[in-house]
């Protein structure tokens, strides 16, 4: 019978995409003028699953208005979409599964099995997220936990260690993050050192786009949640660090000049012509 | 959001209307933008309360109802000034209805044709069985009509084709049976219904919340006294782009002017279970795992949470932006992205809001009738693409999520022309 219920659906497609044209509710569809093998724009399996923005952002940045995600990333403007990052960094984005575990919860009827993910993803050059979801199925887990991630993701600022030659390769300050018990400490290095971590920091540094480093970690760095949760911390605090060219402010605001115009035309007029008036004498 | 049992139907945006498919559309059809093809003449496009402006028709919706013998059409109108978006004033519902003729003659007491699954005619599909999306001239002569029973369907036919001469009016039987029904009755078999999403799922974001339930732990940084002259860094780029700016842009529209969106008709379909299988880069990215760290994780021990502290235990997954809401949203809605309406009038059914629903948002009685109201449907953000006013660039209206309200009893008194229901509007969170 299912069968027979599946091959009737798709059969009828009074339009391109194989639904019910006209009304809704259990007795309206099929109801209706629906008539029509409706062309539609861009039918077809691939376009189901386009992205559709839901936000003013995600709408901006599908019309292509704003240029990069440093521009969203300057003006602190939440990012609530992951496909805003797909956009700008997808062929360069790598994610990789950093653990998978199964927990447990303790219920009336027994104890429930979940799996728990730990995803990191990064460019390689600047930018990295972490994510971490809890979920019935692994796939629903991993899933969940790319999207975490790819929402979590934040710039890194490297610098130079010395002299100013080439491209930037390390951190640009000692820079402290803590999660739990853990502490992890990452110290900028000379060109060549490569990253000097456990893996798990390692990994993520070398996902930043960070070449050099030396870290040092204290605590419980076996739970690697907060392992990478601290490394992750410390890798974003690098944008918070105020070197004096960050000093002046970028202002898109008017000059008090354009803003109060009309002020300044009107009041203006009665000293010039107070002036004129003392001259006379 | 619309609890696990409800069958929830998604409006999609289908061809637009021309004037060479214009006769198509009457009150029994849906569709987006246009004007409004009204049951009864006589009706009136509302006002906007606030700036006087003539709204403009969001959707039409043809949505009679289960055991009743009414055609019944919702009207939903915005008012597209900039001051008005996401205004409670600026939406509004009418509901329009007109006797169905064939419906009253057909139809049966509302306790013989159930909603439940139980009761269909087997020889109903046997019927449908070689209607293969024909044209009109199909041996049933009910090409198109998925719903097989009514023939007030047919009549439908007749009353839009002049002369038509259709003489097979099949007196079908009057068990109404819909797809929808069937699709329901092949779920709970085959048991597709997920669970509720709440019980026992907790996860945590890169960024753990402080104080939540979860137990997530929250990570923090600091930076270090300042360096020697060792650190160099550059300056990062400059951005060129005022986005706050392209927040407050909308489309230039003459003020007071009359605004008509450009018309597409709407179809309708059931929305899709949630998909739990692996996709190709999901299977790959656990293989790796898998062959890199040795671990089968399906055989490890579960990890001892002993303190509460350890990874072994739950965290609630809240994302960096903290918009729990949306990220719900978001998630339903990624069930079916080209969405932009969310049909559920079933009992105990709500609408998946953008923002915590006030007490006054909830709407608890008719004005009419006095009747408790029902959330019937909803329309989703991505409709906003697709508002277009023919000649001006840009977007015309933006909204967050709209939800409707509906009496529940459908109250009507046959002199009645229009009635309002009420719209309760949600922008986004910024």
């Amino acid at each position: 019978m299912p069968t027979k219920i599946k091959v009737v659906l798709m059969a009828d497609s009074g339009s391109g995409r194989g639904g019910f044209r006209g009304g809704f509710g259990t007795r309206g569809r099929g109801r209706g003028r629906g008539r029509g093998r409706g062309r539609g724009r861009g039918r077809g399996k691939e376009n189901e699953k386009e992205w559709v923005p839901i936000t003013k952002l995600g709408r901006l940045v599908k019309d292509g208005k704003i240029r990069s995600l440093e521009e969203i990333y300057l003006f602190s403007l939440p990012i609530k979409e992951f496909e805003i990052i797909d956009f700008f960094l997808a062929p360069q984005l790598k994610d990789e599964v950093l653990k998978i575990m199964p927990v447990q919860k303790q219920t009336r009827a027994g104890q429930r099995t979940r799996f728990k993910a730990f995803v990191a993803i990064g460019d390689f050059n600047g930018h990295i997220g972490l994510g971490v979801k809890c979920s019935k199925e692994v796939a629903t887990a991993i899933r969940g936990a790319i999207i975490l991630a790819k929402l979590s993701i934040v710039p890194v600022r490297r610098g130079y260690w010395g002299n100013k030659i080439g491209k930037p390769h390390t951190v640009p300050c000692k820079v402290t993050g803590k999660c739990g018990s853990v502490l992890v400490r990452l110290i900028p290095a000379p060109r060549g050192t490569s990253i000097v971590a456990a893996s798990v920091p390692k990994k993520l540094l070398q996902m930043a786009g960070i070449e050099d480093c030396y870290t040092s970690a204290r605590g419980q760095t076996a739970t690697l949640g907060n392992f990478a949760k601290a490394t992750y911390a410390a890798i974003a605090k690098t944008y918070a660090y105020l070197t004096p060219d960050l000093w002046k402010e970028t202002v898109f605001t008017k000059s008090p000049y354009q803003e109060f115009t009309d002020y300044l035309a009107k009041y203006h007029k009665i000293s010039s012509e107070q002036r004129q008036e003392t001259k006379l004498y | 959001m619309a609890s696990k049992p409800h069958q929830v139907l998604l409006g999609f945006v289908d061809e637009q209307i021309t004037s060479r498919n214009q006769q198509m559309a009457n009150f029994s059809i849906s569709k987006i933008g246009g004007i409004p093809d009204w049951c009864i003449s006589g009706c009136e496009i509302p006002i906007c309360k606030r700036c006087g402006r003539r709204q403009s028709l969001v959707v039409q919706v043809y949505s009679p109802l289960e055991g009743a013998v009414h055609h019944r059409t919702l009207y939903v109108f915005a008012c597209v000034t900039q001051e008005c978006w996401n205004r409670q004033h600026s939406w509004t519902c009418l509901r329009s209805q007109v006797l169905d003729l064939a419906a009253v003659r057909t139809s049966v007491p509302p306790s013989k044709c159930p909603p439940s699954v139980s009761s269909y005619g087997g020889e109903s599909w046997f019927q449908d069985e070689h209607d293969w999306g024909g044209n009109d001239n199909d041996g049933n002569g009910n090409a198109d009509n998925y719903n097989l029973a009514s023939s007030s369907q047919l009549y439908l036919d007749n009353m839009a084709k002049t002369g038509g001469g259709r003489s097979n009016l099949n007196n079908m039987n009057s068990n109404t049976t819909s797809i929808t029904e069937v699709a329901q009755k092949m779920e709970s078999k085959l048991n597709i219904i997920e669970d509720d999403a709440n019980a026992n799922e907790a996860v945590c974001g890169a960024v753990g919340i402080v104080g939540c339930e979860g137990e997530g732990v929250e990570a923090t940084a600091v930076i270090e006294g300042p360096e020697g002259d060792m650190i160099a860094v550059d300056t990062p780029e400059q951005p060129t782009t005022d986005i706050p700016a392209l927040f407050q842009e909308a489309a230039q529209i003459d003020a007071n002017a009359d605004v008509t969106f450009s018309p597409f008709f709407m179809v309708s379909d059931v929305e899709p279970p949630e998909d739990v299988a692996f996709s190709e880069h999901e299977r790959e990215l656990l293989l790796r795992y898998t062959h890199t760290t040795g671990h089968d994780f399906r055989e490890e021990e579960i990890a001892a949470g002993a303190d509460g502290k350890g990874d072994g235990v739950y965290e609630k997954d809240i994302a960096i932006h903290g918009d729990v809401l949306l990220h719900k949203f978001k998630k339903r809605i990624s069930r079916s992205p080209q969405q932009i309406l969310r049909y559920c009038r079933e009992e105990g059914a709500s609408p998946l809001w953008l923002r915590p629903p006030g007490a006054s948002d909830v709407a608890t009685k008719c004005p009419c009738c006095g009747g408790s109201m029902v959330f019937e449907m909803q329309i989703t953000p991505q409709l906003v693409l697709h508002l277009r006013v023919p000649g001006v660039q840009g977007t015309p209206l933006e909204f967050g999520s709209v939800a409707v309200f509906t009496c529940s009893a459908s109250c009507w008194n046959e002199k009645d022309i229009v009635k309002q229901e009420a719209i309760v509007v949600q922008c986004e969170v910024i």
